[in-house]
């Protein structure tokens, strides 16, 4: 059972269950910040960018991009693991802390599916583009058709199509059952017509009986169990879209747990640098208390070490296939070579800076904590231009040896992504409860009334 | 037509508990129990059940193992097979897909009959409505059946109060 002593008090102040409806709910009720505003502008114009581009791709073709025969996979692959990566906190911290019966999550589950959703659905544009002829991206879909012909299930890329589209589906389902309970709560509080009718249909007719719940709680518990395996199968699978290939770097038995574990490295320091945004922006320090982020973060440093024995076990086993290839490709390419200063940005940023954390002076300090997780994220971006690139631009053939760098439409594409993601994110924030009012009312006298 | 209620409402949980038990122990039936938020004591004091978890079983073995296994099979090795390297064409690699389709399958049927078993939906009306359910407010309602005497309306009121109902109210 949960001790409140081994984490703290989970929400301050001793509120009322009425409190945690009117101070959750006054990011919605009250005109929205300044801020709010200039980052939805920033956002707007990213993802504007971002469709020009994409535009661009479709009208010309994707010699825009830096792609060659070599390198056939840039940025369009790096982006695309990154934000899947992101996209596993939202399951990772919903699922696996509510099977560990971690009572934490409540004030953080909510904005962690939210980015889930918006992170998957960035990721899953860049396969699209990259098909090249992106109006024929419905052939990778199983149905009958004149041709007469299946798709390929042998193939990893039709796995990542089947993974992806099922743990968008799976993870954006989840998220809005969850939050059925608290739309009526908005829909209740509504004075403006509008609004009502609005969360009216949204909230699907939602009273709160005791028979109701009892299935929602059934109901969520079984579609969280089954998102729980497909988090491991998601990043499983985009990890034998390499695994499977005999590409130096990349044929690895090590991929699918090492890129699982990257996964939720990248989202939990994505949902670090989102609740603290929330707690500062919308007064919500009493639910997200520097206990909720220092518990992040000891997560972090655990996962940061797993990270880095993952990197030293690449390079032992490299070195101790004995495979030429192997040899050159981590420890001239990556380590010493024209991919030196990605590889220790890689390494610095995920495996050395986080275990800053073993310190709690840097673990309680909210700057420390912002700064360091967005150091994670730049890290795991270079982990996967690693991966992609200094392994494809030079293979076993040196006469295919070629360098790589972006174009301006693959950066402003992925500039179009984050677009996306803020825009995103900032309309959660505005107007859908940020947190599990519901769960927070549920574990509010258990953990919460300071007894003291 | 349905009867109308007579409904306890309550600030806090404990006191609701209290006065479920008293009810039910004087022979009366709780019509229903409406809660800001799930409250397992009261699952068991009113001794309510789902069978929505032996469906998502089902679900997961005709509907996803069995149903994407033979959906499989037909389109890879009776309709299509691909001679991929001369490797056969029922392959171990169904595994991957049977898992995630599985999921899938599961999910979408749950989800579904939740909706249905419990007639929600986009623009669904509520069947009750009440202020505070959705805040703060805890709520019993037993039905004024006209089984009912006077003696039995004065008496459930009783309970309520007792009980620490902030309002006795009918609707």
């Amino acid at each position: 059972m949960y001790n409140k002593d081994v984490r703290g008090i989970l929400i301050k102040g001793n509120k009322s269950y009425g409190d945690i409806t009117s101070e959750v709910l006054a990011s919605q009720e009250k005109k929205a910040p300044l801020w709010w505003y200039f980052a939805m502008f920033v956002g707007s114009v990213m993802f504007l960018a971002g469709i020009w581009a994409i535009g661009q791709t479709i009208i010309k073709g994707i010699g825009l991009w830096g792609n060659n025969n070599s390198v056939a996979w840039g940025w369009a692959i790096i982006n695309f693991v990154w934000w899947i990566g992101i996209g596993h906190a939202g399951t990772a911290f919903s699922i696996f802390l509510l099977v560990l019966r971690q009572k934490w999550r409540t004030s953080i589950n909510r904005a962690a599916e939210a980015m889930t959703v918006f992170a998957v659905l960035a990721a899953g544009l860049f396969p699209v583009i990259h098909m090249g002829r992106i109006w024929d991206a419905f052939f990778i879909m199983p149905y009958p058709n004149t041709r007469g012909l299946w798709v390929n299930y042998n193939s990893p890329l039709f796995w990542d199509v089947v993974a992806i589209s099922t743990y968008l589906f799976t993870s954006a389902a989840f998220w809005y059952l969850g939050m059925i309970p608290d739309l009526a709560t908005v829909r209740d509080r509504s004075k403006s017509k509008i609004k009502k009718q609005i969360f009216h249909i949204m909230s699907f007719g939602w009273v709160g009986t005791a028979k109701s719940w009892l299935r929602f709680e059934v109901t969520a518990m079984i579609v969280g169990g089954l998102a729980a395996p497909l988090v491991i199968a998601v990043h499983s699978i985009v990890s034998m879209d390499f695994a499977t290939s005999v590409f130096p770097g990349w044929h690895t038995t090590i991929f699918p747990p090492y890129f699982v574990i990257g996964a939720i490295f990248s989202g939990f320091a994505m949902v670090m640098t989102l609740m603290i945004i929330i707690r500062k922006e919308f007064k919500l320090a009493d639910f997200v208390t520097d206990s909720h982020l220092e518990a992040i973060a000891k997560i972090l440093t655990f996962i940061s070490l797993i990270m880095g024995t993952a990197y030293a076990t690449e390079i032992f086993i490299a070195w101790y296939s004995g495979v030429d290839g192997e040899m050159y490709t981590f420890f001239h390419n990556r380590i010493t070579g024209d991919y030196a200063v990605q590889f220790w940005t890689m390494v610095s940023c995920n495996a050395i800076i986080p275990q800053l954390f073993w310190f709690k002076k840097v673990r309680t300090n909210i700057t420390w904590l912002f700064i360091i997780s967005i150091i994670i994220n730049i890290g795991m971006w270079f982990e996967r231009f690693n991966i992609v690139v200094t392994s494809l631009a030079k293979d076993f053939l040196p006469a295919n040896w070629v360098e790589y760098s972006a174009t301006t439409t693959e950066v402003l594409i992925y500039a179009g992504t984050m677009g996306l993601f803020i825009v995103g994110v900032l309309l959660f924030m505005r107007y859908i409860p940020m947190m599990a009012l519901n769960e927070l009312k549920m574990v509010n006298k258990e953990t919460s009334i300071d007894k003291n | 037509m349905e009867n109308t209620k007579i409904i306890g409402v309550y600030d806090d949980e404990k006191k609701l508990f209290a006065s479920i038990d008293s009810i039910q122990e004087k022979g009366y039936e709780i019509a229903d129990v409406i809660t800001p938020f799930a409250i397992e004591e009261i699952f068991e004091k009113l001794n309510l059940k789902t069978n929505i978890n032996i469906a998502a079983f089902l679900y997961a073995l005709f509907g996803g193992v069995i149903g994407v296994f033979l959906f499989l099979y037909y389109t890879a090795v009776v309709d299509y097979p691909l001679n991929i390297g001369g490797k056969p064409s029922l392959s171990l690699t169904f595994v991957v897909i049977i898992f995630v389709g599985t999921i899938f399958v599961t999910v979408l049927l749950t989800l579904l009959t939740f909706f249905i078993r419990d007639k929600k939906g986009p623009g669904a009306k509520e069947h009750f409505q009440y202020p505070g359910i959705t805040d703060d407010r805890f709520l019993i309602l037993i039905d004024k059946s006209p089984d009912l005497t006077d003696k039995d309306i004065k008496g459930i009121s009783k309970i309520l109060s007792d009980g620490g109902a902030i309002k006795i109210d009918e609707k």
